[in-house]
């Protein structure tokens, strides 16, 4: 199993690599990738969800207020809450 | 007579285990007890048993807040007093949680829950007799006292209305448009702080922030190196408000509840005459150094 997986994002055509014990946002932040919104880092605003289009991937506890059912099945993640189990496209969304 | 302060918050959070751990070893509250899904807590110098409740939850955010009183008979007054103004009251039982007493629940024209008490358990600060300054063996950042909170509304003005005109609050400081049309938010105070509540125009029933006070502008820069060593999410890191002219931190719980830490501020009396601030001045208002509000300021609530 590889220690660390690619997250490219495909608006900017950017790539960063995320650990597989880190979260995709402070992967991110540390890479100084800046197109993910930084909130509250906890799962309970929802300034930082993307849309994950290719990958598998781990959700921790993240708010139903900002983060339905509905969209888990669609693939929008809190970057905040995701660590990859894979290499992952995602797609940085303002609308949901 | 009448409201005391903001005797206690109760918030969702996400991951009990998680957030007892922040609350108490990184914000350095005392854990009073413990029942399913729920934690309650007490800042070191309050008497009360608790002034903190966690909930476990899917979601985020607030569940109530709650205004202690004097007198156990005021509740009955005041139950009189807002249905007078039209507001519908329901009687919490004594037991519902906790250490507490009986109180009377409203909601705000902003959709929060407000409760309004007067017996809760004392536990005691331990400090009475013959004391030292702050008691051995504190946590973290072991802020005093809870402080205040904001919450974010459509009709700020109705709200206000009501807490002035039932509980006799006290304005401290407005933002207004620039044509003085319309109220975008107020501090409001019942005790000689700036602020027990404040309220800003966003979408009901939001919680912004909660704070706890600490004593001096050096109190809150240790509290930011105990954020930082404790890898906890800064909002803002420490600054002056220009309302209030407090010194502040903000930052967020585990489950992206933000918490302050507070400090300062003027002494307002119940003459105090309110301040002002113009919406083109909100940003100075807000962060007095850096003179603007960041998006995540403005649109990360719970
Ligand atoms: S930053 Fe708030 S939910 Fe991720
Ligand atoms: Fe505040």
């Amino acid at each position: 199993m590889a220690d660390q997986y690619r997250v490219r994002v495909t608006e900017d055509e950017t790539e960063f690599v995320c650990g597989t014990h880190q979260d995709l946002l402070a992967a991110a932040v540390a890479q100084q990738v800046r197109s993910i919104k930084r909130g509250c880092r906890g799962g309970g605003c929802g300034m930082c969800k993307v849309q994950v289009l290719d990958g598998a991937y781990d959700l921790g506890k993240s708010s139903v207020a900002i983060l339905p059912p509905a969209e888990r099945e669609q693939g929008y993640v809190l970057a905040c809450k995701t660590i990859p189990k894979s290499d992952l496209k995602i797609r940085v969304t303002t609308e949901s | 007579m009448g409201i005391m302060r903001l005797g206690r918050v109760e918030v969702r959070v996400l991951d009990l285990e998680k957030s007892i751990d922040y609350y108490s070893n990184v914000i350095g509250l005392q854990l009073t007890a413990r029942e399913n899904g729920r934690a309650y807590f007490k800042a070191w110098d309050e008497e009360d048993h608790h002034s903190l409740i966690i909930t476990e939850a899917d979601h985020p955010g607030l569940v109530h807040m709650a205004f202690k009183v004097r007198f156990e008979r005021e509740l009955d007054e005041y139950e009189k007093a807002l249905e007078q103004y039209g507001v519908r009251v329901n009687r919490v039982s004594k037991g519902t949680r906790i250490a507490e007493g009986q109180a009377i629940r409203f909601e705000l024209p902003t959709g929060h829950l407000v409760e309004l008490y007067h017996d809760i358990e004392r536990v005691g600060n331990g400090l009475k007799l013959n004391p030292d300054p702050y008691p051995e063996n504190l946590k973290g950042i072991a802020p005093p006292l809870l402080d205040h909170l904001l919450i974010t509304g459509e009709d700020v003005q109705a709200a206000t209305d009501l807490l002035m005109k039932v509980f006799d609050f006290h304005m401290s400081e407005r933002v207004v448009t620039v044509d003085g049309e319309q109220l975008l938010a107020v501090w409001l105070f019942r005790t000689n702080t700036p602020h027990d509540i404040a309220i800003i125009k966003g979408p009901n029933g939001k919680l912004h922030h909660f704070a706890f006070n600490l004593g001096s502008w050096n109190d809150i820069l240790r509290a930011a190196d105990c954020l930082a060593k404790n890898n906890v999410a800064f909002d803002v890191p420490p600054t002056r408000h220009g309302i209030t002219r407090g010194t502040t931190i903000y930052f967020f719980d585990p489950s992206g509840n933000r918490n302050e830490v507070f400090s300062g501020g003027y002494i307002p009396h119940e003459d105090f005459t309110p301040v002002t601030w113009t919406e083109d001045q909100l940003g100075r208002g807000i962060f007095y150094h850096m003179r603007e509000l960041n998006e995540r300021f403005t649109t990360a609530l719970t």
